[in-house]
């Protein structure tokens, strides 16, 4: 071994052999021998040394390095130098070329990869298919009572939350608008079996117009004035109908509360963030369950129109003028739109359509009075 | 001083740190997060490296890539079992009550169990990969016993109207600290839970005024003077506050090494209030300088970017961002989503320099380690590693945020 280092160039550090606690005060040089380069570190007790590869020495990477530096060996084992004296520093710089190579252990990337795609993957899965398809089977087994219930407190919910006044909308009552309402539901909904009898409402909106319909859980099927005032057929009046009736059948309300509750809590959960960036998240996932269930209602209304013998167009050729009332939101908001893109569920209306049409739904006279229901409004159901 | 007491300095520059995180905070904006792995893990390597027991820095060696694997694991658990079982209560809620509000709450509370499993696991993860002198400290498997006896302890606790907090605290820190090492020796946590009510009397003397004073007065049917809230509600901030310093300095003082070491610790209340109200002031008088500046270099490069377009001719009656710079609606919808990004990260960033740090600095040179020499004779132990990392603990906020 080369010692023809003077002992005035020796330095000291603290030496920890990766096997005890104990702290070995060592000197410690370099040596360019017949081990090649390398640091020499003299243990205490003056006759053994540890020999370091210059090439394999690293420092440890982010240290606060104030006043000390700690230095390790690529082999990933846990023996460490600690150097407090600038010139040992310095010389170890100098003697050491890979030293700014940040010591770290064998790379994790190919198992970190794998988790990535298998985690995105399995959490996409569950929350865009199976908890929908759960709540799907579980809206199924609905106790009738239970929903009825739920239905009754939504609907005197909707009744406040969409009057622009304190009291809740009226229900338009002229008896001759009524009974064309009925004549309408009675021949859609004929033969169709639920649990529950059907609750057909028509709300007087005229202080603030939302041309809109919607069903809830329990049978609850509402329109409000303006869009019967928006038709210009009784068929269309009868296509909306079909398509809430679908919402009905299909249990698409109590799902869509199971779903969209759960949803919220996963995301909150999973972005840590329980306020306004959540539910926009939550939002944008909902929207695609309420997608897919609006567009499985245009389908069973197509079908319920067709049985009955009324044109399924009729739902197309409404939805294009509510369009040119209300231009759709195109781009990165449509997402957030739970109706999806108008023109494409125009379309598949008046595809479906195989000209097959009867009878209208109403005669003129009964049209003029569905039209004129809401000239008589009370505030109990007609 | 005791030949074999070790002291502890806590080494390093504020500003250097201020470095750090202002780079990796900009890498998780640019990456939208995704470089938040990396950056706590090079968070944690600075700040261990800066205690130093004994003069030798301790050393963090979790890696980001374990965490980012954790992360996943756990998003799949969390997925599975909290859209599984929030469906159920809910679906079950439905059909009892006709409403889905009770079940909605029942289902929070069935999150209080993963609650507790990632503290636990959280802390054995910063444990396990923590080494210092060479060997590692470990912490041996035991979640789901912390997270029963966590509801046993907390709900006797809530159960006494909070007398028995104290039994609560010591028994949960005993049960962690009885289950960790470093190398091949144990630690031990030694005394009794009634040591703590010294601690714990301030918080429980100002908690039964705030109750007391309002019911005595109710009681008398006089309109009792409540400006004595004023008092006793600070009182018990302040009280709590103290608990949690105090008993942490108690359970320290009877923490055991290979059953001779004693530790000791001595953190001042007075001083870690100082440095979070300071610390706090600071990062609000930097962010109420720098939001605006940011604000207004992003309208800059709009006003540049707006009018280096076309004139897009949008038809609005109604004022938009959009429409004044010129620009497509979504890019500005994009920068505001960004903006309000970069303005949690800078927090949580600077509250890293300005609060973590100093509380750390406050805390650790005040820990002597008696009778230290028996480290020496420690020898390496056996691992407990963990190598998916803390990926439960990520997605709770213990309120350390590192």
């Amino acid at each position: 071994m080369n010692t023809s280092q003077p002992p005035s160039d020796e330095h000291f550090g603290d030496y920890y052999d990766g096997e005890r606690a104990l702290a070995q005060r060592v000197a410690v040089r370099e040596d360019h021998g017949d081990y090649g380069d390398v640091l020499v570190l003299d243990l205490p007790d003056g006759q053994n040394v540890v020999l370091w590869p210059c090439a394999a020495v690293r420092t440890l990477p982010d240290q606060s390095n104030y006043d000390t530096l700690t230095i390790g060996l690529d082999d990933n084992t846990s023996a460490r130098l600690v150097l407090r004296d600038p010139v040992a520093c310095a010389m170890v710089a100098r003697a050491c070329p890979n030293l700014g190579t940040p010591l770290r252990p064998p790379s994790k990337w190919r198992q970190a990869i794998t988790a990535a795609t298998v985690g995105a993957v399995s959490v996409a899965a569950l929350i865009l298919v199976v908890l929908p398809m759960l709540a799907g089977v579980l809206a199924g087994f609905t106790n009738v009572r239970a929903e009825l219930k739920m239905g009754e407190t939504h609907f005197e919910l909707t009744r406040s939350a969409f009057s622009p006044s304190n009291t809740p909308l009226k229900f338009c009552a002229a008896p001759d608008g009524v009974a064309a309402m009925n004549k309408i539901t009675a021949r859609i909904a004929d033969g169709v079996a639920l649990p529950y009898p059907l609750k057909v409402a028509v709300l007087d909106d005229r202080a603030n117009q939302i041309p809109n319909a919607y069903a809830l859980p329990g049978g609850y099927i509402t329109f409000f004035d303006s869009l019967i005032q928006l038709s210009e057929s009784p068929d269309e009046v009868a296509a909306v109908f079909a398509h809430e009736l679908g919402h009905v059948v299909l249990d698409h309300s109590v799902a869509s509360v199971l779903e969209r509750m759960t949803t919220f809590v996963i995301v909150s959960l999973l972005s840590g963030d329980f306020t306004g960036a959540a539910g926009l998240g939550a939002g944008i996932i909902s929207s695609g369950y309420s997608r897919a269930a609006e567009t499985e209602a245009d389908v069973y209304a197509q079908e319920r129109l067709t049985d009955v013998g009324l044109p399924p167009a009729a739902l197309g050729s409404l939805f294009a003028r509510m369009s040119e009332d209300h231009p759709e939101v195109t781009g990165v908001l449509a997402h957030l739109s739970s109706h999806p893109e108008m023109a494409a569920r125009i379309q598949a209306a008046a595809a479906a359509d195989t000209g097959t049409a009867t009878a209208p739904a109403l005669s003129d006279t009964e049209w003029q009075a569905l039209r004129d229901i809401c000239s008589v409004v009370s505030d109990d159901a007609p | 001083m005791a030949d074999d007491t070790l002291e502890t300095a806590v080494k390093g520059a504020r500003i250097d740190l201020l470095g750090l995180v202002l780079k990796t905070g900009s890498l998780m904006v640019v990456t939208l997060g995704l470089y938040s792995f990396w950056a706590r893990t090079r968070l944690r390597r600075w700040l261990w490296s800066s205690v130093r027991p004994g003069g030798m820095p301790l050393e963090y060696t979790g890696q980001p890539l374990e965490k980012l694997i954790g992360f996943f694991v756990a998003a799949v658990l969390l997925v599975f079992y909290v859209g599984l079982v929030m469906m159920l209560i809910l679906f079950a809620s439905l059909n009892l009550t006709g409403d889905t509000t009770p079940g909605f709450i029942a289902a929070l509370a069935l999150i209080l169990p993963l609650y507790f499993i990632a503290q636990y696991r959280g802390r054995r993860y910063l444990v396990n990969h923590t080494s210092w002198r060479g060997l590692t400290f470990s912490m041996e498997p035991g979640a789901f016993g912390y997270m029963w006896r966590a509801f046993l302890y907390y709900g006797l606790a809530i159960a006494s109207l909070g007398l028995l907090l104290p039994l609560a605290t010591f028994r949960l820190r005993k049960f962690m600290v009885d289950r960790t090492w470093f190398g091949d020796q144990p630690f031990f946590q030694s005394g009794r839970f009634t040591m703590l009510y010294a601690a714990y009397l301030p918080f429980l003397v100002f908690g039964l005024a705030t109750i007391g004073l309002p019911a005595a007065a109710s009681f008398n049917g006089t309109p009792g003077n409540l400006g004595w809230l004023f008092i006793t509600v600070p009182g018990m901030v302040f009280g709590w506050i103290y608990y949690r310093v105090a008993s942490f300095r108690m359970l320290m003082s009877e923490t055991l090494y290979s059953g001779g070491t004693e530790l000791e610790i001595h953190p001042r209340t007075g001083k870690i209030i100082k440095i979070h109200l300071l610390g706090n002031l600071i990062i609000f008088l930097i962010l109420s300088i720098l939001v605006p500046i940011l604000v207004a270099m992003l309208f800059a490069i709009f006003g540049a970017l707006g009018a280096s377009l076309p004139s897009q001719d949008i038809l609005t009656e109604e004022f938009s961002l959009g429409a004044l710079f010129n620009l497509p609606e979504w890019i500005i919808l994009a920068s505001t989503i960004l903006i309000y990004f970069s303005f949690f990260v800078l927090r949580a960033q600077f509250k890293h320099v300005f609060v973590t740090f100093p509380m750390l600095r406050h805390a650790a040179e005040t820990l002597l380690v008696h009778d230290a020499s028996v480290i020496a004779a420690t020898r390496r132990g056996a691992d407990h590693h963990m190598a998916d990392a803390d990926g439960l603990a990520g997605f709770f906020d213990f309120g350390g945020g590192i």
